[in-house]
């Protein structure tokens, strides 16, 4: 079962995207963290702003998601998590998180990403290791795309390479199913 | 072994990143993925200053655009014809928009010449470092090259492009001027993109662009003098 979803994966990746240089990419986050470090010269603020930025982008993303993979109802969240690392993650960013640490309810894992293309070249300075989570968009994205299909989850990253730890981790937890209305805070 | 065979020997084993099929040694990303978090970025930098300066009413959009054209293309005449007081707003708001989307190129530039020029003969001048971005950055950014370069060897060059790949699937409710005019924030970056490269090869320059019609523009890069 978890192959069909690598096979489409890679299928999509091959023949269904346009493929770029990571270069552009991975220089434009770094150089809008910077700017938003200098702006508001706290990182909490920092990761709330990349979460909603992430936010914004995944309530858009998931329509390309859905027409490029011509994927359907998911049965279940454990699905569903499948999808997003083996065609959702291969799709965008060229990589594939493992699904692994289930609650024992199901209604909680974790993505631990062997690779981020947003983190190369990157090294934070001490204070940031603190406080910062670079890659923060990622959760925002996750939430936003879910959102979008009557999903609620919680999203956060809880260890991160930049920070010195030995793993980057995002810890999902769902939340609700959410009845059909309009989401909150569209922008 | 003389140098010249070690040389030899060390271009032979230096990875050729020239090759189409070298994907394993570049990491790639869907395209897609810049495009949302390009867009993303010029709303939130925006809506951020918006939530410091709040934009009266509506009309507030207009006026916008219409200083923004100024900005792009200082020398064309003012075609406002809106109230002065909003206006004023929106000029200080655009102004630190610009400073700071120009920025975010700038830095982007100048790790882009790092990544770039890394293994690449020394630039013998100026020129060679402006034809260093219309090839090698350009077909790096866009996978096309440049479709005009002219200077008039003073100092200041013309860099024009035909079909800007940012530009080609910009489109406007209200017709093409009005998503001409929509468009000048995303063009910040390309400008200070290239000052950020011409900056870290040492040169002191004035990037701006003009001529801008949907997907064509033109970026015009002027060396200021030492003083």
């Amino acid at each position: 079962m978890a192959k069909q979803y690598k096979t489409l994966g890679d299928e999509i990746w091959k023949n269904r995207v346009e493929p770029m240089n990571a270069e552009l990419f991975i220089f434009t986050y770094g150089s809008l963290v910077v700017q938003l470090v200098k702006d508001y010269e706290d990182y909490d603020q920092v990761n709330q702003q990349l979460d909603k930025m992430g936010y914004n982008i995944g309530v858009r993303l998931i329509e390309d998601f859905l027409a490029r993979s011509g994927w359907g109802r998911c049965t279940d969240f454990r699905e569903t998590m499948e999808v997003i690392s083996k065609i959702g993650f291969k799709m965008f960013l060229n990589i594939t998180p493992t699904v692994t640490s289930w609650a024992s309810d199901n209604k909680s894992c974790s993505l631990v990403l062997d690779e981020n293309p947003l983190n190369d070249f990157v090294e934070l300075p001490l204070d940031a290791q603190q406080q910062l989570w670079y890659s923060n968009i990622l959760c925002g994205v996750l939430r936003g795309a879910l959102e979008m299909v009557q999903m609620q989850v919680e999203v956060k990253f809880v260890s991160c390479v930049l920070r010195g730890d030995d793993i980057s981790e995002i810890r999902v937890q769902f939340v609700r199913h959410l009845q059909e209305e309009v989401p909150i805070n569209d922008e | 072994m003389s140098i010249t065979s070690a040389i030899n020997l060390f271009r032979q084993l230096s990875v050729d990143e020239s090759q189409p099929s070298g994907t394993t040694q570049t990491r790639q990303v869907n395209e897609a993925c810049f495009d949302y978090l390009f867009m993303e970025m010029v709303h939130t930098l925006r809506s951020q200053l918006q939530a410091h300066h709040p934009v009266p009413d509506d009309s507030g959009s207009v006026s916008e655009q219409a200083s923004a054209t100024d900005r792009g293309s200082r020398t064309s005449a003012s075609n406002t014809h809106d109230m002065p007081s909003t206006r004023e707003v929106d000029e200080q708001l655009l102004e630190t928009l610009y400073y700071k989307i120009e920025l975010i190129g700038f830095r982007i530039g100048q790790r882009l010449a790092e990544r770039y020029s890394k293994d690449r003969p020394r630039f013998v001048d100026t020129l060679d470092i402006v034809k260093f971005i219309c090839r090698d950055i350009w077909t790096k950014l866009f996978r096309k090259q440049i479709d005009n370069l002219k200077t008039n060897h003073r100092g200041v060059y013309t860099l024009q492009d035909s079909q800007l790949r940012w530009l080609t699937r910009m489109s406007g409710d209200e017709g093409t001027l009005q998503a001409t005019q929509q468009a000048i924030p995303y063009l910040w970056l390309p400008c200070g993109i290239i000052r950020g490269i011409m900056a870290n090869h040492g040169l002191d320059a004035t990037v701006t662009f003009k001529d801008l019609s949907l997907p064509q523009c033109t970026f015009h890069i002027k060396l200021n003098k030492p003083s």
